[in-house]
């Protein structure tokens, strides 16, 4: 309907067709202003809710209504997020070390994951005897085993990639052995009969198709994976920046954590931005 | 559908085919009895393994522990009362954090979707905020709200608030656009359409976002009583692996996966009975 009204307008502007009423290029332009007016709109309610949140925050700060020691405010963050934070190299050895927690664990996490799930999809008397133990372990909050984790594997980075491959695994697992037991009987019976060895058929039928099952997982894996590595962080670490926030915490520099926070919101939203990303560049041939 | 003679016709059925019949209904019989068994094999399989491991000192016993002291502590635990004392606070944070947040994530979600301007102004920041994991801002909360129960169920709340706000969104964004045009033709006001269209048609939405609420649930409750609290099953977990006490961690988790496997039971048998009308 959307492209209709646009077509109609660019005819009236390259002037192809002269002999459109007017009442219909009236009517077309009309339909156009309505629809930008919309998408303004659209925008200027968000930019309206963004800037009340953001008042009201420097409000209450402002004018003592909460004190500041425990709020802080938006002004400070940002000053302190551009003056102190980002001229620290502590910040960027934190950065760094909760990275690669995230991407270590997002790596053994999913690769483990596919492997198990391909295994048990292949083999479904196996996969029949341990499901209830699957479906057990995958019952237990994951994140819950970061005490022990951090019991087994210390303080390092090992504990948290632990931590963060735990999650992973078991979305990706799932995801793989339920796209294989989707998968079409009908193409595997033909790959068969022109000759493809058992291997043969896993190579060339269901392995690519597992790709895009594991990027499927990866949209959920990897919020999955950065609760790991900052809660891994907060119950027992000595860098990173969980552990930097669970410090600023503890030393009321309420202004500092606000700034870690943010950061960890913008690893979140880039993270899951590239993943769309991916997964429409991966999914497009459907 | 088992091997009877067919009673509904009372047509008498031919031998062949009631030995069929039978025939078949043994063979499922057999199939389900080696499922069975399978799992069995499978759990016990994976036991003794652990127990082995464990036994004969091929991982350190003291880091995993073994199915036969974790059995022996959970057992000693049932009759001690801060078992029921930890129990009582963690389901307290987490029946009262889903209550609020799932009135709040409804209501709003309701208010929202039935203007569907707002609620594409709204949708991009409310996946920015949620991008934030909940239970990250655990510290704050505590900081803010101390260390009792307030915070806790504060977590609780907001973590099921982005479950149950998204779904109904989406739940309102796909109800049938002609009902509301017809509504509104015979005269019904916004608020009547919300009673009459929007409700019934967001609890089938609500009901299943439950499930993951109930996960979310557990784990805000279980990781803001790790940060600071002095009560809970996290909060005993923690401890328990302070004091290198493997066994009762392994008890907690099992404590925690039976409890939420209990509570979405419950959800499964109210959306057994709620959506029977589908």
């Amino acid at each position: 309907m959307s492209s209709a009204g646009e077509e109609s307008v660019i005819t009236i502007l390259s002037g192809t067709e002269p002999d459109e009423p007017a009442w219909l290029k009236e009517f077309a332009a009309r339909e156009l202003r309505a629809r930008r007016r919309d998408h303004a709109m659209v925008w200027v309610e968000r930019i309206v809710i963004v800037v009340v949140v953001l008042a009201i925050w420097q409000c209450l700060e402002s004018f003592n209504v909460i004190s500041a020691a425990t709020i802080s405010d938006p002004v400070d963050v940002v000053r302190y997020f551009f003056g102190t934070l980002l001229e620290q190299s502590g910040f960027y050895t934190d950065l760094w070390l909760t990275f690669q927690e995230m991407i270590l664990g997002l790596i053994f996490g999913s690769a483990a994951g596919a492997v198990v799930g391909v295994a048990l999809g292949l083999l479904p008397r196996v996969a029949s005897a341990f499901q209830p133990v699957l479906v057990g372990l995958n019952a237990v909050p994951k994140i819950a085993l970061a005490p022990l984790a951090v019991v087994w594997l210390g303080l390092g980075i090992q504990s948290k990639v632990l931590i963060a491959a735990l999650g992973v695994f078991f979305v990706v697992f799932f995801n793989v052995i339920g796209g294989l037991a989707d998968r079409d009987p009908v193409l595997t019976q033909n790959v068969r009969m022109l000759g493809l060895s058992r291997l043969q058929t896993l190579a060339a039928v269901l392995l690519p198709s597992i790709g895009v099952w594991v990027v499927t997982a990866l949209k959920v894996a990897i919020s999955l994976a950065l609760i790991g590595a900052i809660v891994g962080e907060y119950v027992g670490a000595n860098a990173g920046l969980g552990y930097e926030i669970n410090n600023a915490i503890n030393s009321v520099q309420v202004t500092r954590m606000v700034a870690l926070l943010a950061v960890v919101a913008i690893i979140g939203c880039l993270l899951y931005g590239v993943i769309a990303l991916a997964e429409k560049q991966i999914l497009r041939w459907r | 559908m088992s091997g009877e003679p067919n009673e509904m016709t009372g047509t008498a059925e031919p031998d062949w085919l009631q030995d069929f019949v039978r025939e078949q209904a043994k063979t499922r019989r057999r199939s389900r009895v080696e499922v069975w068994f399978g799992r069995v094999v499978g759990v016990c399989v994976v036991l003794a393994v652990w127990q082995a491991l464990s036994s004969f000192n091929i991982v350190q016993p003291i880091l995993i522990s073994s199915p036969y002291l974790v059995g022996k502590d959970i057992g000693g635990w049932f009759g001690q009362a801060t078992l029921w004392t930890d129990l009582r606070t963690t389901l307290t944070e987490m029946l009262l954090g889903l209550l609020f947040g799932t009135v709040v994530g409804v209501v709003s979600g309701i208010i929202v979707g039935v203007r569907p301007r707002l609620a594409k102004a709204v949708q991009p920041l409310v996946i920015a905020v949620h991008s934030v994991p909940v239970v990250v801002l655990v510290p704050l909360f505590l900081l803010w709200f101390g260390f009792g129960l307030f915070p806790k169920i504060l977590i609780v709340s907001l973590s099921v608030f982005f479950v149950m706000f998204f779904n109904t969104l989406t739940g309102t964004s796909e109800v049938n656009r002609l009902l509301i045009s017809s509504m509104t033709i015979m005269g019904c006001g916004t608020l009547g359409i919300v009673r009459q269209v929007y409700i019934p048609s967001v609890v089938a939405w609500v009901i299943i976002a439950m499930r993951s609420a109930i996960a979310y649930a557990l784990v805000g409750a279980v990781v803001s009583e790790f940060v600071a609290s002095n009560s809970g099953l996290g909060y005993e977990m923690n401890n328990a692996a302070l004091f290198l006490d493997v066994p009762r961690v392994f008890s907690v988790l099992i404590v925690l996966t039976v409890l939420g496997a209990l509570l979405s039971g419950i959800v499964d048998v109210a959306e057994r009975r709620l959506l029977r009308w589908r």
